[in-house]
């Protein structure tokens, strides 16, 4: 157990420092330099003055000078400036990262509880209509674009009806200008979050109904809710707990295209401009941050397995 | 396919219409060209005269924001959009089933440095990634920017980069469990060589397997370029591609609703079309779904 997890950070460290170091180069491949976009924004700036900010910022260092020098300052704490915001990168994530939440933590469980629910009921009777519906649900889900379906309710809702707003952050402070940014963006995700949920639970209930301790249950007089629930589902649980595991790790991360199509400040939207907009200090930091929630989640999700599925413990 | 295989797959009504539209799709992307001839149009030149034109004989969908007609780009942005969906997953499988091979065949330390990086690129966020790619200049490596043929190959690329792994996991549990078989076994005896074994014993039987899988990914594969399309990193304009015809559409919503809705749709019947062919085949090349039904 304890070697388990030794042997899972150390390999989640060594892919970190890889990924940072990959991303560090890949953002150095893009298309201009902080300096080159200084210069574009500011016509009096002379190349004399761009090659002293270069040195200034080390910018006409090698590379792979630049990356320890970037690492170093990450590993004591010091995660340097965003360009785009002109804020510490710290206090730009936290801000992107209590949008990203506000989004996705009502999402998530939405779509958790709501999918888990259908993929129970469409189990419990296959190849009924609910179950062809659920099906369709589910099958819906994996292949809607998000984007589209984003689009397809902001056309309908804020163009047809005018109910809501189309997008962007909240205008007031107040519950009911989050509520109503939040409706669309959240509808969207949950959409789309529960077709895995509804799968994978349908999936695992049916094979766990088709055990004989199933027929045993109902042989000895057990109501078939409890034979479902107290019987069925637990064995169920195990697939559905990674499910939700790597979904919670999205929270992190952000939902990027769905923030992109309603222009919501979260955390996939901030790595989304930081990318583009070459701002490597925020990019790279956002980007390790979802990667180790993302290791961290799959690290929980085998752990979890261990503990609710004695089976597993060899 | 055997016959009794078709015979199953035939059996599956959703996958079976759903092979029937992909293929009606495919020949209007392909009768693109025929299809500017017979209605007049020239897909790529702005007709600022004819903006947001209402559906009429001459443009059965109406026109874009620049006077071009919908229906036309639509089905040149189903060339680009199914080209590169075949394609990615082509390669995917390709490299997939190769390094599932190697890992199995050589074992020991290729396997697990092979399959600790499949698990890493499963493990990271992956769209954050395909941007940061998706973003580099190509100038600053010497290639040609903004050439067509480069935007193809390099979404491509960029998708099979992270595409491989399913159908490498797929192929090395496979290919393991033929390589214990007394058949492969006898092979290796005689003194095959390893590149024989596995391309006359392994690899035939690994073929249904990487298949069903690189069907289920072709889906998946276009709902990625639409993607990265979408944000302005796949394909670039004018060159339509459904993701970007989407992208254009989304900031004009309140003047041309309908220019959103069509290519969406597109993507959306494609994607659920090669789903449902994924499934009959996976259904119709399994050998246990015939006793499931007994």
């Amino acid at each position: 157990m304890l070697r388990l997890l030794g042997g899972r950070l150390a390999e989640a460290a060594f892919t970190l420092s890889l990924l940072s170091f990959a991303t560090f180069l890949l953002i150095g491949l893009m298309p201009g330099d902080p300096i080159d976009l200084a210069i574009a924004s500011d016509p009096r700036l002379s190349a004399e003055d761009a090659a002293r900010l270069r040195a200034l910022h080390g910018l006409d260092r090698p590379l792979l000078a630049r990356y320890l020098a970037w690492a170093a300052g990450v590993l004591e704490g010091r995660f340097g400036f965003s360009r785009l915001y002109a804020k510490p990168v710290a206090e730009v994530l936290a801000d992107a990262l209590v949008a990203s939440l506000a989004l996705l933590l009502p999402a998530t469980i939405l779509s958790a509880v709501i999918g888990i629910a259908l993929g129970v009921l469409a189990a419990r009777k296959p190849r009924s209509g609910l179950d062809y519906a659920v099906n369709l649900v589910a099958f819906a889900g994996v292949s809607l674009p998000s984007f589209w379906l984003g689009i397809l309710l902001i056309i309908l809702f804020a163009v047809t009806l005018g109910w809501l707003p189309a997008g962007g952050p909240p205008d007031e402070p107040t519950l009911a200008s989050w509520l109503r940014h939040l409706a669309l963006p959240m509808v969207t995700l949950t959409v789309l979050g529960l077709a895995a949920y509804a799968r994978q639970t349908r999936a695992a209930m049916l094979e766990a109904l088709a055990e004989p301790w199933i027929r045993t249950a109902y042989a000895k007089g057990a109501p078939e809710r409890a034979v479902v629930l107290r019987h069925a589902f637990p064995n169920a649980a195990v697939p559905i707990v990674t499910v939700a595991a790597l979904d919670f790790a999205t929270l992190v991360s952000g939902a990027l295209v769905t923030e992109a199509v309603f222009a919501w400040p979260g955390m996939g939207k901030t790595i989304y401009d930081a990318i583009l907009g070459n701002d490597y200090n925020l990019a790279l930091l956002a980007l390790l941050l979802s990667a180790a929630v993302t290791l961290a989640a799959s690290l929980i999700a085998d752990l979890a397995q261990l503990a609710i599925d004695p089976r597993v413990r060899t | 396919m055997s016959g009794r295989a078709w015979q199953r797959f035939l059996g599956h009504r959703a996958a079976v219409a759903s092979a029937v539209l992909l293929a009606l799709i495919g020949l209007a992307a392909i009768g693109a060209p025929l299809a500017d001839r017979a209605l007049g149009h020239d897909p790529f030149a702005p007709d600022l005269l004819n903006r947001y034109a209402p559906p009429s004989p001459a443009h059965p969908l109406g026109t874009d924001e620049l006077g071009r007609d919908l229906l036309l780009r639509l089905l040149w942005g189903a060339r680009v959009s199914l080209a590169v969906g075949l394609a990615a997953a082509l390669v995917s499988a390709l490299i997939g089933t190769c390094v599932g091979l190697a890992a199995a065949w050589f074992g020991g330390i290729v396997d697990s440095l092979l399959m600790r990086l499949a698990d890493g690129l499963i493990a990271l966020p992956s769209l954050p990634l395909l941007i940061v790619l998706a973003a580099v200049d190509p100038a600053r490596l010497g290639l040609p920017r903004g050439a067509l043929w480069f935007d193809l190959a390099r979404i491509i690329v960029i998708i099979a980069l992270f595409g491989w792994v399913k159908v490498a996991r797929l192929a090395r549990a496979s290919a393991l469990s033929i390589l214990r078989r007394d058949y492969a076994r006898a092979a290796v005896a005689l003194g095959a060589s390893g590149g024989r074994v596995l391309w006359r014993h392994v690899a035939p039987n690994l073929a249904a397997h990487v298949t069903v899988a690189s069907t289920q990914t072709v889906g998946a594969v276009i709902l990625l370029e639409s993607v990265l399309s979408f944000l302005g990193l796949g394909i670039q304009p004018p060159t339509p591609s459904w993701g970007n015809m989407l992208a254009g559409a989304q900031e004009l919503v309140f003047a041309a609703p309908m220019a959103a809705v069509w290519p969406g749709l597109l993507i959306f019947a494609t994607v659920v079309a090669t789903n449902f062919i994924g499934d009959g085949l996976a259904d119709a090349l399994d050998p246990r779904a015939e006793l499931r039904r007994a």
